[in-house]
Order: C-alpha cells, then structure tokens, then sequence
C-alpha cells in the first residue's frame, strides 16, 4: 500500500509539471493575437532578472481609478495600430476582456507634468542577448507588444518589437 | 598533526599508555577519508556543470520551447527513478539526496515554464505550486533530518509569500492565520508515524518547528515596543485562532507519542504561543509599563524553557534559553539609555541582572554534575 503510495506521490510532480504545460499550451493556443503599442518606462528589473517592463499605450475609455487597487476588466478594442481599452464592469458585454489582476498589469496615476491619467504597465522575459538591445530601442524607437488574450482574460506579451514591422 | 600532539599529551598526563595511543592512532588511519580528493574531484565536477549551463544559457534564444521543455521532463523524470531506486534499496542518502535534485528540478521547471508562457504573478503562486507539487514526496519519501530542514524551510518561506501578499479582510486574516499556524503544524506532523520514512525525518521537522514557535515569540515580543489598539487586536485575535488550534494538537499529539519529553512539550509548544499572543493581540500603549510586562513575559517563556531543558537534559537548547534572556537583558541598557543618570541607571540594572543571570546559571550546572 505505502509503496503505491510513494510510487504516486513521486509521479505527482512530473504530472503536475506536465498538466501546467498542456493547461498553458491550450489557453494559448485559443488565444486572440494583438498588437500593442509599449513605452518603456523602467529599465530592466535586476531582481527578477532579464524582465523589461514598459507600459501600454492604448488609450483609456473611462475611470481606471478602480483598477488601481483590486484590478479590473478592460474591454480591449482597436485595430492596425491603434489600441483602446474601456473601462468595463465584467457582466459588459466584452469580446476581448482583459483581467488586470490575472495579468499583472500594474495601474497606478502617471506623475504631474505628463499627459495625466492612468499608467498600464507590464513586462516581458527576455533572453540575455536582446535584453540591451531591446532596453535600447524602447527608448529610442516606437515598439509595440505581440500579446496573446487568452479567454479567460489574460494577456500574454510574447515578443517586443519595432512598430514598423507589419508581418504580425 | 593534531592528534599526534594530543595522544603525546594524553601520554605525558598519565591518562592513556602508548600501547593504547598506538592503537587509536592505528583507528583514526582506518577512518581517515581522501577529503582532498574529493575536493578536488567536486570542484572538477563543479566546473563542469557551470561550464555545461553557461554554454546552454548563451544559446538559450535558439533552442526551441519544445525542447527545453522535453528536457526539463527528461531530468524530472531522472530525478523521481533516482527517488524510488533509492527507497527500493534502502539507501536513504540516495533517496533523499534525489529528493533535493527533484526538488530543485521542479522549481526550476516552474521558472521555466513562467518564462516560456510568459506568466506574471506574485512570486507565492510558484512556491504554492512547488509546495504542491512536493509535499507529497517529502513526506513519504524524506528519511533524513536534512531533506526535512529542506522540505520545513520551503513550506514556511512559502506561507510566509502567501502571507505577505493578503489583503486585511477575513479571508486574508485566515490565511495569514495559517501560515502563522506553520511552525506549530510542523511539530503537530511530526508526531505522526506515518510522516517520513524513520524517525530522523520527523525529528528535523520537529525541530524546525521548535525554533520557529521559539523564534516567532522572540520577534513577536517586539509588539510591546509599539502600541496595539482594540481594532489591531482584534484582526490579530482573528489570526491568531489556527495557531492556537495547531499547537493545542502538537501538544496534545506529543503527549501522545512520547518521542519528546513531556516537560518540554508546553513549554516548546503553548506557551511561545500565549506569549507571542498576548505581545500582539493584547491591547496595550506604547508606554514604560509595557515594555516592562513585555520583558518580563519574555524572560518568563525562556526560563520555563530553560527550566524544562536542564531536568530533560536538553544542555543545547538550555544555553540558548540562557542566552535569550541575557540579550533580552543587555537591551534593557539601551531602552534606559538617555541622560547620563539614566544611562548609568540602565548599565547597573543589566549589568547586576547579567551578573544574577550567569551565577543562576552555573548553579544549575553544578547541581546537575552532582545529581
């Protein structure tokens, strides 16, 4: 009995491993496709290692004031380059939810002096070797997300890249 | 070499004859391991596993997902077969030593896999899931004290991210209340036969349950610095109920199993409890009277355990005990520390308690050497 025991609480992990792929590999795989503008705002976060973080340049539709503290859902719009997202009370009727929370997307007023507002902001693993790269261009050139919504709410950022490039 | 010095000393006393010298020297070559080699042999062995990762990291941008996936799988896989040849063959240094590399190769995985998908969150949803994921196999396979400090570490820094992370309401009260509740679910579980494979497993869970009950009062003594209004008390009354509830049982399962001696288990078990209660969840000003019930409360947990650990013969835990309360002591110095009449009032009180301290001290001491 303990042996059948041990024998699946050892495969417990591997499955646990495996179920998490497959789960993530399925969302994905349903996921919508945008394109969204990014300003980089800070540059790498050393603590968490090779992460840029910018923020989303979309334009805001409504009070993001609640999205500060215990997130909200935005209501995700637009096309060829030009991104909305509305404020939204989840039963809204909304194609492209976004759940802030589940996507760590970090809202917090832009400072005084700027355009006023709300700040979306993310982040993005990259590897070792674009990290400088990257961290470059979003400073100095305009840059979009590739980001997969998942049904469930969560946008995924995939790849950072120049704002000219059209193939997505 | 030492112990060539040693034995001639041992010779010249009086205490062994050189036949006997001879013969513990003859005993000490048998023993004697190739550390040397073995050092040279791991830093070998070192270079080339960093050699290994470097190499893989520069090109981390060109291997597919699927790969690093399949492989990562691959070393998972390894890791649990090395697990359970391990426990099949009774060799508890392989199991558990396998146990640590399946532990470190699913945390990595969670990384991995955070990085591929691009997933975001707090950092306790990836220890939550290891925690998961690991628990199981650590508390039927662990049989060492060292993959139970492993496994006791990981679960309470685990419940301490998820704590962190709660929000004020009920709910976030009850799952800090929880995570408070680890220590004393440390102690509970290891009175349970049927957690690890031996004894050795649910001893070094025990222990770091000892030392974080012990501990968390000590830190918590600190709230009598500051003070703690009706509503403050009242959330951390709320908190406070599961760690009430889990070192009742811990105690009670103790009690039970008779594999820690009963004096030790109330004052290892409820009183760092009531202590660290009373610090936070008693309402109190940030005034003199406070500190000083506070240090006393303090002083009071530490000599029931020093009490507790010289008649169970716990020498260890009694000079830290010892130790406790002389720090506890040497701080009343710097709560005094002001003018120079206060200053100079403060060095006398800790300096004659210090005094009481060490001469209480060496008489238990004795009196132990001759009972």
């Amino acid at each position: 009995m303990r042996r059948k025991l041990l024998l699946a609480a050892l495969l417990f992990p591997l499955v646990g491993l495996m179920a998490s792929i497959w789960s993530n590999t399925a969302q994905l795989s349903t996921a919508s496709q945008w394109r969204i503008p990014v300003t980089g705002y800070d540059p790498r976060d050393p603590l968490r290692g090779r992460y840029i973080r910018f923020q989303y340049d979309w334009a805001v539709v409504g009070d993001a004031r609640p999205c500060m503290d215990k997130g909200c859902t935005l209501c995700l719009e637009g096309d060829l380059g030009r991104v909305t997202v509305q404020v939204a009370d989840v039963a809204t009727n909304c194609p492209n939810r976004i759940d802030t929370a589940a996507s760590d997307i970090h809202v917090s007023p832009r400072p005084r002096g700027t355009t006023g507002g709300f700040a979306f902001s993310s982040r993005i693993f990259v590897a070792e070797s674009r990290a400088a790269e990257l961290e470059k261009s979003l400073q100095s050139k305009p840059m979009v997300v590739i980001a997969r919504l998942t049904k469930n709410g969560r946008l995924v950022n995939d790849r950072l890249q120049a704002a000219a490039r059209s193939e997505d | 070499m030492a112990l060539d010095k040693k034995l001639n000393a041992w010779i010249a006393a009086g205490l062994i004859d050189a036949a006997t010298a001879e013969r513990i020297r003859a005993h000490e070559v048998q023993d004697e391991k190739p550390f040397v080699l073995w050092a040279i042999a791991g830093l070998g062995l070192l270079a080339l596993a960093l050699g290994i990762m470097s190499l893989v990291a520069a090109h981390w941008d060109e291997i597919a997902d699927g790969l690093k996936l399949g492989v990562h799988l691959l070393l998972t896989g390894a890791a649990t077969a090395a697990v359970w040849l391990g426990c099949g063959r009774g060799n508890r240094w392989l199991a558990d030593g396998a146990i640590f590399v399946l532990g470190a190769v699913v945390l990595a995985g969670i990384a991995l896999q955070s990085q591929i998908y691009q997933l975001t969150g707090p950092l306790w949803q990836a220890l939550l899931m290891w925690l998961v994921l690991m628990t199981p196999v650590a508390l039927l396979a662990g049989s060492t004290r060292l993959s139970a400090y492993g496994w006791s570490l990981m679960a309470m820094t685990s419940l301490a991210a998820v704590a962190t992370d709660m929000r004020d309401d009920q709910y976030g009260l009850v799952v800090q209340g929880f995570a408070m509740a680890g220590p004393a679910m440390l102690i509970a579980m290891s009175f349970l036969r049927a957690v690890g494979r031996g004894v050795e497993f649910r001893v070094g869970m025990r222990e770091i349950g000892f030392i974080g009950l012990l501990g968390g009062a000590s830190i918590a003594h600190f709230g009598w610095a500051d003070s703690v209004d009706a509503s403050t008390a009242h959330d951390m009354l709320l908190r406070l109920i599961l760690p009430a509830v889990a070192a009742l049982v811990a105690w009670q399962l103790g009690v039970r199993s008779g594999e820690t001696p009963r004096a030790m288990l109330l004052p290892l078990t409820m009183i760092p409890t009531v202590a660290g209660a009373l610090a936070l969840a008693l309402p109190h000003p940030d005034s003199w009277m406070s500190r000083f019930v506070g240090a006393l409360i303090f002083a009071t947990m530490w000599g029931l355990v020093a009490r507790a650990a010289s008649l169970c013969g716990w020498r260890t835990l009694f000079g830290i005990a010892i130790a406790a309360i002389a720090i506890r002591i040497f701080i009343v110095y710097f709560e005094l520390f002001g003018t120079l009449a206060t200053t100079g009032a403060g060095l006398i009180v800790a300096g004659l308690l210090l005094i009481g301290l060490a001469a209480l001290w060496r008489r238990i001491l004795r009196l132990e050497e001759t009972a």
